[in-house]
C-alpha cells in the first residue's frame, strides 16, 4: 500500500466524517450574551380608574410606584386607551408601548365604605398577576391606593410594599422664641392626612416608632429640662420614662419592643444606655470619656450602633449589649453619624459629612465603608430613617430656607420632597408595617 | 511506590490520564502529518526535475542515431510543438489575466487555503500522469510527441474543469491557484519539450538503425502508457468530484456562519433593546436564561436557569426577552434554532 493509497483511503474518512458533523454544527445551540441594556424603573401603566368618587386613585398609586424609584409609571397622556377591567384590554394596543405591566380599576361606594376592584396585568404575556377587592372606610380612601400600590409592588419586585405606612416628624412654627409651637405629626408615607399627636410650646424632637405602631417615644423638653416620653397614639396617653440630669436623648425603641436604648450624661459626656420597659432597669452600654450617641438597633434585638468621636472624628461604632466592646464600621467618610439600620440588618444609612455638606449615604453594615454610596445631594440632610421594606430613606432637607421631608430610593438616584402645610419639618421616622395582608 | 501511589492518588491518576492524552497526541500528529497536503506539495516540484534530467541522459543515447532520417518528422514535431508553446503560453496569460481578476478576493484566501492545498495535490497527480507520460516519449519521438500533446489537453481540459468547478463553488477563489498551477504546468512542459527537442535532435542522428525496432517497443509501451494514464484521469475524476464536494462543503459552512453570526446579532439587539435593567443593579449579576421558540420567533418559553439579583432583575430578564418575541429568523431557515441560551449580565462591560 503506497502513500497515495493511504491518503486516499484517509481523505474519504475524514471527508465522510465532516459531512456526517455537518448537520450537528449546523443544529448547535445558539449562545447569545447580552450586556448592559438600559438602566429604567419598571415601565407600568396604572390607568385611571373608573369611579364616582373625586379621589384620583390611580394617581397615589403612580406616586407611589415613581417614589419608590424602581418604577416608571406611564403619565396618562401615554396611555393608548382607559379600560377598567381586564375584559376592556387590548393588550396589542399596549404591547405597541413602553409599559410592561397594566393596573385597570375601579371604586364603588357601598355604604359607609369603599370597595376597589383591580387587575395587576403583565402586558407582555397577557396574565393576570393579582385580582383583588379591596374595602377601606370613606375616610380612609388614600389608604385603598396605597394597599393596591403595595400589592403591586410585591407582585413584580418580590419584596412588601411600604407605602401603606405611617410616617412621624415634627413640625416648628415660625414666629419669636416664645411664641414657638412645636408639634409631633403622624401622616401617611406620602406625606398626606397628617394628625398632630402632640402640641407644645417646648421643643420636641427625635420620635422613634414602637414596633407594633401603636407607640411614640419622643424628647420633650417641657419643664425646661429634656425627658424620654412616651405616648399610646389611640389613645394619647403619655408618660415620662426618663428625667435624668443632663441629657436625656436619641432614644432608639428595640425590635421586640421590650427595650428603648438612649443618651444620657448625667452631667458627664454622654453615653448610650438601655431601659427595659418592663423592669425599667437601666443598663449602661459605653462608658468612655468622648461623645456616645444616636443608639440604633440591629434587627438581632441584640447589638446596636452608636455615633461616637472616640476615634477623633465622629464615626458609627457597633456593640452588642453585655459585650462592652466595640469596633467601628465607618471608615469612608471623615464625618459619620445619625446612623440608622435596615431591617435585614445588611444595610447602614447615615449621614455622611464631607466636602460636599451633610449628606444621607449608604454602605453594607459590614463593608467598612468601601461600598460607600451617596444618596441624597443636598448638602444639609440630617439623621435618614428607613422605610419598613428596606427601600427607601426619608430624611429632613434643606429646600427654599425650609427644612422639608425628602424620601429617596436606597437602589437608585434622585429623591421626592413630601408636601406639608407647615413651615419646619423635621426629624422624621417611618413607621412599621401596619398589617401583613399583602 | 504503593505509598507514593496511595499517597497521592489524584495526582497520579491524572498523570496516567496526561500521559494517555500525550499518546493520543502523537498518534494523532503523525496521521496527521501523513495526511498533510503540505507534504504532498511540497515533494511536487523535485519529481519532475529528476526526471527531466533522467531523460536527456538516456534519450540522448538511444536517439542520436534516428534522427537523421527523422529530419521531416521533427520538422513536423518542432512545429506542433511550437504551437504547443503558443498555447501553453496564451493559457498562461489567460491564467494571470483570471488572476488579477480575482485578487480582490484575497480576503477569503484563509477559507480557501485548503482547497489550494487539494488542487496542489492534484498538480501532483497530473504531473505525475505527465511523466510517467515522458518516459515513453524518451524511447519514441512520435509516441513522445502523442503524448505530449495529449497530457496537454489532459492538463487543459483538466485546468478548465476545475475552474468551472471553482467558480461555481466558490466565486473562483481557488481558480487563480488553479491557473497558477496550470501556468507553472504549461511551463514546465513547455520547458521539458524544449530540452526534449535538442535531446530528439541528437538522438535522431546516432538512432537512425535502431528506429523499426525502437518503433515497436514504443508502440507497446505506448499502449501501455494510455493505459496507465487512463487509470491515473479516472483516478483524478474521483478525486476532483470529493474535492468539488469538499469545496461546497466548506463553502456551505462559511456561508452557514454568516448568517448564524448576523442571526444572533439580530436576536442579541432586539433582546437588547427592550431590557430595562432596574436601578440597584449590581454589576456582578448575571442571568442564564434558556428559551424555546416556535418556527415563526414566537418565545414558547422562557426559562431562567441561573440568576444573580433580585426578582426585579430576573423579571427585567424574562421581560426584555418576551417583549423581543417574535425574535428575528435567519436568513437560511435551515440555520433555524429552536431553543436560545441567553447570558444576562448587568454590567455593560463584558
Amino acid at each position: 500500500m503506497n502513500m497515495n493509497t493511504l491518503i486516499r483511503r484517509w481523505s474519504v474518512w475524514v471527508l465522510t466524517g465532516v459531512l456526517l458533523a455537518l448537520p450537528i454544527v449546523s443544529q448547535a445551540e445558539l449562545n447569545i450574551v447580552i450586556s448592559g441594556g438600559q438602566e429604567s424603573g419598571v415601565p407600568i401603566a396604572v390607568v385611571p380608574f373608573a369611579t364616582t368618587t373625586r379621589t384620583d386613585f390611580s394617581s397615589i398609586i403612580r406616586a407611589d410606584l415613581a417614589r419608590s424609584g424602581q418604577f416608571a409609571p406611564l403619565a396618562v397622556e401615554q396611555m393608548p386607551s382607559q379600560p377598567s377591567s381586564p375584559e376592556q384590554v387590548q393588550f396589542d394596543q399596549w404591547r405597541a408601548g413602553k409599559a410592561q405591566y397594566l393596573v385597570v380599576g375601579k371604586v364603588e361606594q357601598q355604604g359607609n365604605t369603599y370597595q376597589a376592584t383591580f387587575y395587576l396585568l403583565n402586558v407582555t404575556n397577557g396574565q393576570q398577576m393579582a385580582g383583588r377587592v379591596i374595602s377601606a372606610p370613606l375616610s380612609a380612601e388614600r389608604s385603598i391606593a396605597h394597599r393596591i400600590a403595595d400589592i403591586i409592588f410585591k407582585q413584580i419586585t418580590g419584596i412588601p410594599g411600604a407605602f401603606d405606612t405611617k410616617i412621624a416628624y415634627v413640625t416648628e412654627t415660625d414666629g419669636p422664641l416664645k411664641k414657638r409651637r412645636y408639634t409631633l405629626e403622624v401622616a401617611d408615607s406620602d406625606g398626606a392626612n397628617p394628625q398632630t399627636v402632640l402640641n407644645s410650646a417646648y421643643p420636641l424632637m427625635s420620635p422613634t416608632w414602637s414596633p407594633d405602631g401603636t407607640k411614640l417615644a419622643y424628647v420633650s423638653f417641657e419643664g425646661n429640662r429634656s425627658g424620654i416620653w412616651v405616648q399610646d397614639l389611640r389613645t394619647g396617653q403619655r408618660y415620662q420614662l426618663t428625667k435624668f440630669p443632663g441629657i436625656n436623648g436619641a432614644p432608639s425603641w428595640s425590635p421586640k419592643g421590650n427595650k428603648i436604648a438612649l443618651t444620657l450624661s448625667k452631667y458627664r459626656s454622654p453615653n448610650i444606655y438601655v431601659v427595659d420597659l418592663d423592669t425599667r432597669n437601666l443598663t449602661q452600654i459605653t462608658s468612655d470619656g468622648s461623645i456616645n450617641t444616636e443608639a440604633a438597633w440591629l434587627p438581632d434585638n441584640q447589638t446596636l450602633i452608636f455615633t461616637s468621636d472616640r476615634s477623633g472624628s465622629p464615626q458609627i461604632f457597633e456593640e452588642k449589649v453585655g459585650t462592652h466592646s466595640a469596633h467601628r464600621l465607618t471608615f469612608g467618610v471623615s464625618y459619620a453619624a445619625g446612623g440608622a439600620v435596615s431591617p435585614d440588618g445588611k444595610t447602614l444609612a447615615m449621614l455622611a459629612g464631607g466636602n460636599g455638606g451633610f449628606r444621607v449615604a449608604v454602605q453594607s453594615l459590614a463593608g467598612g465603608g468601601s461600598d460607600l454610596r451617596y444618596i441624597s445631594q443636598g448638602g444639609a440632610e440630617e439623621r435618614p430613617s428607613f422605610a419598613p421594606n428596606g427601600t427607601m430613606l426619608i430624611y429632613a432637607s434643606q429646600a427654599g430656607g425650609d427644612s422639608v421631608l425628602k424620601v429617596s430610593p436606597v437602589a437608585g438616584q434622585g429623591s421626592q420632597t413630601l408636601r406639608f402645610a407647615q413651615g419646619k419639618v423635621r426629624d422624621p421616622a417611618w413607621g412599621p408595617f401596619l398589617d401583613n395582608s399583602q | 511506590m504503593f505509598r507514593w501511589i496511595s499517597r497521592m492518588p489524584l495526582a497520579v491518576l491524572l498523570a496516567i490520564v496526561f500521559h494517555l492524552l500525550l499518546a493520543l497526541a502523537v498518534l494523532l500528529s503523525i496521521k496527521m502529518h501523513a495526511f498533510s497536503p503540505a507534504t504532498e506539495a511540497s515533494k511536487t516540484p523535485s519529481e519532475p526535475t529528476i526526471q527531466a534530467q533522467s531523460v536527456s541522459q538516456a534519450a540522448i543515447e538511444q536517439q542520436v542515431k534516428r534522427l537523421k532520417s527523422q529530419d521531416t518528422e521533427r520538422a513536423q514535431a518542432v512545429k506542433s510543438q511550437e504551437r504547443a508553446a503558443e498555447q501553453a503560453k496564451a493559457a498562461a496569460e489567460q491564467a494571470a489575466a483570471a488572476r488579477r481578476a480575482e485578487q480582490a478576493r484575497l480576503q477569503q484566501l484563509e477559507a480557501m487555503r485548503e482547497i489550494k492545498q487539494k488542487a496542489a495535490a492534484v498538480q501532483d497527480q497530473q504531473l505525475k500522469a505527465l511523466q510517467e507520460a515522458q518516459k515513453q516519449a524518451q524511447e519514441t519521438v512520435d509516441n513522445q510527441k502523442k503524448a505530449l500533446v495529449k497530457i496537454q489537453q489532459e492538463a487543459a481540459k483538466a485546468n478548465t474543469e476545475k475552474q468551472a468547478a471553482l467558480a461555481a463553488a466558490a466565486k473562483e477563489k481557488a481558480a487563480a491557484d488553479a491557473a497558477k498551477q496550470a501556468a507553472i504546468k504549461a511551463e514546465q512542459v513547455r520547458k521539458e519539450s524544449a530540452s526534449k527537442q535538442a535531446a530528439e535532435k541528437a538522438a535522431a542522428d546516432k538512432a537512425a538503425a535502431q528506429k523499426e525496432k525502437a518503433a515497436k517497443a514504443a508502440q507497446e509501451k505506448a499502449a501501455k502508457a494510455q493505459a496507465e494514464k487512463a487509470a491515473v484521469a479516472k483516478a483524478q475524476q474521483v478525486r476532483e468530484a470529493s474535492l468539488q464536494q469538499q469545496l461546497q462543503n466548506e463553502l456551505k459552512q462559511s456561508q452557514s456562519k454568516g448568517i448564524l453570526d448576523a442571526y444572533g446579532a439580530a436576536i442579541k439587539a432586539k433582546v437588547t433593546a427592550q431590557w430595562y435593567k432596574p436601578p440597584g443593579w449590581q454589576p456582578q449579576w448575571t442571568c442564564n436564561v434558556r428559551i424555546s421558540q416556535a418556527s415563526d420567533g414566537t418565545v414558547l418559553n422562557v426559562k431562567i436557569l441561573q440568576c444573580g439579583g433580585d426578582q426585579l432583575f430576573q423579571r427585567s430578564v424574562q421581560q426584555a426577552i418576551e417583549r423581543a418575541s417574535p425574535l428575528p429568523l435567519p436568513s437560511d431557515m435551515s440555520l433555524f434554532s429552536p431553543s436560545i441560551n441567553f447570558t444576562f449580565t448587568a454590567n455593560s462591560q463584558p
